[in-house]
C-alpha cells in the first residue's frame, strides 16, 4: 500500500466509464452523424479556441493566454452559414468555467445544427426524429415558459409582483436564508423557482417536453415576438425526465440587433463586477452581410446518452471527466 | 472565502457563526439562467443537519478548524480527556461530540481531534483499529470457508460480527468506518 502510494500506483487511472458504455456511446455518435449524412446535413469543424466569442450573461468562458477556449460554436457556425454553407451541423467539445455535478462537467460534446429556411417548429420535429432513435419515451408535449411556470409555481412569471415570487421560494424552503431573497432580481427568482421547483416537478413527467417562448431578456441570439401582451423569445428548450438535453432557436438575422444584446450583456457583467468580453465582430461582420433565414439548435450529447442508458451521472458517460483528469 | 463551485463533499464551512461540514453538494443550472450550488450541511456543534442554496456570485466562509491527533487518556465520569502528544496540551470532549467514537475509544491510543477556534468541536477514529475480544463463543476449528459469522464484543464495548473460528482473547483489526471485522491481528 505504502509503496504503491509512492509510485503513483494509488492514483485511480482508469476511465470514469465503464468500457460497455463507452462502446453505446460511439455507437450513439456514429448513429447522429449518420441522421445528418442521411439528411444532407454537412458536418464541419469550428475552432475551439478563439479571440472572441458571443457574451453570454450566466455562461463563464474558460481563458487561456490570450483567447478562450469556446463555450458554444455559434459564432463560427453562423459564419458559415453568412458564406453560405447550406445546413451545417458541428459535434465537438465545448468548455465552460466552473460548471461540474451530476449534469454538468466543464468540458462536454454538443452538437449543433442549423437548417437554412426552417423554422422553429419544423426544427423541433426534426430534433425529436434523432432523439427518439436513442430514448423510448411518449410524443413530447409543447408548453410556454409562461405556461408551464404557472402550473408548477402557481404564478405568473411574467406579471406576478416580486413579493409573490419571494414567497413562492420561501414556502417551498429552497434552502435560501430568511430574508435573503428581498435582495435578489425577478431573473435570479425566476431560476432559483425554475431549478428548484420547476425541474424537479419535470422528472416526475414521462412525457418530454418542449417548452417555448422564453422571457424576451433571455433571447440571446434568437428572434423574439409580442405572445399576450409580453414580448418572449423564439427559443424552446427539450426536457427528457427532467433534464434538459437542447436549446434551439428562430436565429437573429439582424446584426445591429444582435451586436446591442452583446452590449447590454456586457453592461450588465461589468455592474455585476465581472469583466467584459470581447465580442466576436467577425461573427457580427457576417451577419450584416446577410445570414439566411434558418432555426438551430445545440444539444447536450452526454446527457443524451445518460438518457438512452438510464445513467444518473454525466461521470458515467464520459472516459475522463474533470475528477478524472 | 470559497466561492460556490469549492462547496464539494467534506468542506467545512462557517455559516451563522458555527461550524458545518458539507455532507452533500448539488450543482443546479437552468439553461440560459444562474447557477446555484444546494447544500446540506452539518452543524459540527450539535450534529443539525439543514440545506442552504447559494448563487454562483456568493461566497462562504472557510470555517477555522483544525484537525490534530491527539492521544485519548481518561473519561472522568461527565468528560472525555485527550492529550496532544507534542505540546501535551489537554482538552475535553463531552459525550454528544464524541458520538459514534465511544465505541472505539480505547486509552493511549490516538485519534484526530477536529479543534475549532481552539475548541475540541468532534473525535474521529483511525480507520482501522486493533482491539482484543473480550467476550465471544467459542471458536469452531478449521471453519474459515462457510463466511457464518457470530457476535463479539471488544475490549472498547464495540460489538462486531466475526467469522465462528475466531475465540475469545484474541486480537483482531477493525474497520471503523463500517465497524466490519478485517482480519485477525499479526502477532
Amino acid at each position: 500500500m505504502d509503496d504503491d502510494a509512492k509510485c503513483g500506483r494509488s492514483l485511480s487511472w482508469s476511465p470514469s466509464a465503464s468500457s460497455s458504455v463507452l462502446q453505446e456511446r460511439a455507437r450513439i455518435l456514429h448513429e447522429i452523424r449518420d441522421h445528418f449524412f442521411q439528411s444532407g446535413v454537412m458536418e464541419v469543424e469550428t475552432p475551439c479556441w478563439m479571440r472572441a466569442l458571443a457574451p453570454e450573461p450566466n455562461i463563464e468562458p474558460v481563458r487561456s493566454e490570450d483567447g478562450y477556449l469556446m463555450s458554444s460554436p455559434e459564432t463560427a457556425l453562423k459564419r458559415l452559414l453568412s458564406a453560405g454553407s447550406g445546413s451545417i451541423y458541428r459535434m465537438g467539445p465545448v468548455f465552460r468555467q466552473d460548471e461540474s455535478g451530476t449534469l454538468h462537467n466543464p468540458e462536454f460534446t454538443m452538437v449543433e445544427w442549423y437548417r437554412v429556411g426552417w423554422d422553429l417548429s419544423r426544427l423541433m420535429e426534426d430534433v425529436w426524429a434523432l432523439v427518439s432513435r436513442f430514448i423510448e419515451v411518449p410524443m413530447p408535449r409543447t408548453l410556454s415558459y409562461r405556461q408551464l411556470f404557472r402550473e408548477c409555481v402557481g404564478c405568473d412569471p411574467f406579471t406576478a409582483p416580486h413579493a409573490v415570487l419571494q414567497k413562492e421560494a420561501e414556502q417551498r424552503d429552497v434552502g435560501v436564508e430568511n430574508g435573503t431573497l428581498v435582495s435578489w432580481d425577478r431573473e435570479a427568482l425566476w431560476d432559483l423557482l425554475w431549478g428548484f421547483v420547476v425541474e424537479p416537478e419535470l422528472k416526475k413527467w414521462s412525457e418530454p417536453l418542449f417548452i417555448t417562448e422564453f422571457p424576451a431578456s433571455r433571447a440571446a441570439m434568437s428572434t423574439t415576438c409580442e405572445r399576450d401582451g409580453v414580448e418572449v423569445a423564439q427559443r424552446t428548450e427539450l426536457y427528457v425526465r427532467g433534464i434538459e438535453l437542447a436549446n434551439g432557436y428562430q436565429e437573429l438575422t439582424d446584426a445591429l440587433e444582435q451586436q446591442k444584446r452583446f452590449e447590454l450583456v456586457n453592461r450588465h457583467r461589468v455592474r455585476d463586477g465581472r469583466a467584459a468580453l470581447p465580442v466576436d465582430e467577425r461573427f457580427l461582420a457576417g451577419l450584416n452581410t446577410g445570414m439566411p433565414d434558418c432555426a438551430g439548435v445545440a444539444l447536450g450529447v452526454d446527457r443524451l446518452v445518460m438518457l438512452a442508458l438510464e445513467l444518473d451521472d454525466i461521470r458515467d458517460v464520459i472516459a475522463f471527466p474533470d475528477t478524472h483528469v | 472565502m470559497l466561492n460556490h463551485n469549492q462547496l464539494r463533499q467534506g468542506t467545512r464551512v462557517e455559516i451563522g457563526g458555527v461550524p458545518w461540514i458539507i455532507v452533500n453538494a448539488q450543482f443546479v443550472k437552468p439553461g440560459k439562467g444562474q447557477a446555484f450550488t444546494k447544500i446540506k450541511i452539518k452543524n459540527l456543534i450539535d450534529g443539525r443537519v439543514i440545506e442552504r442554496t447559494f448563487k454562483s456570485s456568493e461566497s462562504v466562509a472557510k470555517a477555522d478548524v483544525m484537525d490534530t491527533n491527539m492521544q485519548y487518556l481518561y473519561n472522568d465520569g461527565e468528560f472525555w480527556h485527550f492529550m496532544d502528544p507534542n505540546s501535551y496540551e489537554q482538552v475535553a470532549i463531552s459525550e454528544a461530540q464524541v458520538g459514534t467514537t465511544m465505541p472505539w475509544l480505547k486509552e493511549q491510543e490516538n485519534y484526530q481531534v477536529t479543534l475549532w477556534k481552539g475548541k475540541a468541536i468532534s473525535v474521529v477514529p483511525p480507520a482501522f483499529v486493533v482491539l482484543t475480544i473480550t467476550e465471544c463463543e467459542p471458536g469452531v476449528r478449521g471453519d474459515t470457508v462457510s463466511g457464518a459469522t457470530k457476535p463479539a464484543t471488544l475490549e472498547t464495548g464495540a460489538t462486531v460480527k466475526v467469522p465462528l473460528f475466531i475465540n475469545e482473547g484474541e486480537r483482531i483489526k477493525v474497520d471503523t468506518r463500517t465497524g466490519s471485522y478485517v482480519e485477525r491481528a499479526k502477532k
